[in-house]
């Protein structure tokens, strides 16, 4: 039996490039269904990605990536998806880098497929030294967590199975501000098969930048009670099922 | 006689003055008022407006009853009675910053699900068996091609 492909992209404002990422995606999935979750963008992002062939779901207003990302990936549930990809619609991430990410998936061997830029075959752009640090040491911490290593915590380039996505689509308290080191910590915790292959990311062409050097600031501390939020959730589950 | 009992309005220290009791409990009874006013039109919450009765009828009764504020900071070990009030704001105050954090949560959980209902509703995902018919079709379509 076929399996319907899903690719959730959270989009605010990339009106200017989003159009190029979903032909993209389209040329490297033919058969996927594009799913551009318009988090109350004020350009015409919406307009442009329903004409480049994508469904679009319009947020009432801006609710932030985590809100973007919950509704996308309830979406590709409720639509009946086998496998899901979660890409930036700013262009960063490189939709050739598809095929390597879904291959593991769809022989069934992984359940989560994480696309790093820091492993060794990655061709990534200049990242920033100071969020390069953080991002090394939260990636350690979050190894040291999960027991398994891992490069690239941060990344929004995953692709996962319907297991999975059931798993992060009935999470009871969804991340709103951080949703990858989170989920991705949730699902090594939970035994799912979580594995990272290289991809190829760009420099974001879109818009406003999440990291600006106060934004980088805040973002530390909140990832951090994140991460204490999921191990609480995890520890109150495993009591639920005793 | 000590600085604080020079002048007519005047008096020592620990003592309220009637002016200051006035004052006190006008203003108790102007919260407690705005209140009721509030609660009337349903603009506030009855725990919000609980918690603002309280506090109105507190400064209505030590307005009236003052000795019975300075014995109870005295029974509570507090040498100065107006330091009582400072710490009984201060607690008030972080209790009610408590609490509406724990309500703006609630809220902007709440917030959060409905507007991800709101948008799945009207642009709703199309219906699983219908994706998977398509798919079959058109692989179908695709291998006979």
């Amino acid at each position: 039996m076929p399996e319907s492909v899903y690719v959730v992209m959270p989009a605010h404002n990339e009106g200017r490039v989003i159009a190029s990422v979903i032909y993209r995606v389209r040329e490297s999935l033919p058969d996927a269904h594009v799913v551009v979750v318009n988090d109350g963008s004020s350009d015409n992002t919406a307009t442009v990605a329903t004409a480049a062939g994508a469904r679009v779901v319009n947020l009432p207003f801006n609710c932030g990536y985590g809100v973007a990302l919950q509704t996308g990936l309830t979406y590709a549930f409720r639509a009946g998806a086998d496998i899901v990809i979660t890409l930036d619609s700013d262009g960063q991430h490189d939709p050739k880098s598809i095929e390597p990410l879904i291959k593991p998936i769809r022989k069934g061997e992984m359940d989560l497929v994480l696309g790093s830029r820091y492993l060794p075959q990655s061709v990534s752009y200049r990242v920033p030294a100071l969020r390069r640090i953080v991002s090394h040491c939260l990636s350690l911490l979050l190894s040291f967590i999960a027991g398994q290593r891992l490069t690239d915590t941060t990344t929004g380039f995953q692709c996962m199975n319907r297991k999975t996505l059931q798993l992060f689509v009935t999470l009871k308290d969804f991340p709103e501000k951080t949703p990858d080191a989170d989920l991705i910590l949730y699902a090594v915790m939970t035994g799912a098969r979580v594995w990272e292959v290289p991809v190829t990311m760009h420099e974001d062409q879109g818009g406003e930048s999440m990291h600006g050097v106060f934004k980088s600031m805040l973002y530390i501390p909140k990832l951090f009670t994140a991460i204490l939020s999921v191990l609480l959730e995890y520890a109150h589950q495993k009591r639920g099922d005793r | 006689m000590t600085i604080f009992q020079l002048g007519s309005g005047m008096t020592p220290i620990g003592h309220v003055a009637l002016e200051a009791r006035v004052l006190i409990f006008l203003c108790g009874l102007g919260l407690c008022i705005w209140s009721l006013l509030k609660l009337r039109r349903r603009s506030l919450l009855v725990a919000t407006c609980s918690l603002f009765l309280t506090v109105g009828a507190a400064f209505i009764f030590f307005a009236t009853f003052p000795g019975l504020f300075d014995r109870l900071a005295y029974f509570s070990g507090i040498t100065y009675p107006p330091t009582l009030y400072l710490i009984g704001c201060v607690v008030i105050l972080i209790l009610m910053i408590i609490h509406l954090a724990f309500r703006l949560s609630l809220i902007d959980e709440r917030c959060r699900r409905m507007a991800i209902e709101l948008a799945l509703l009207r642009n709703p995902p199309p219906d699983p068996s219908g994706v998977k018919a398509e798919l079959e079709q058109s692989k179908a379509g695709g291998d006979h091609v």
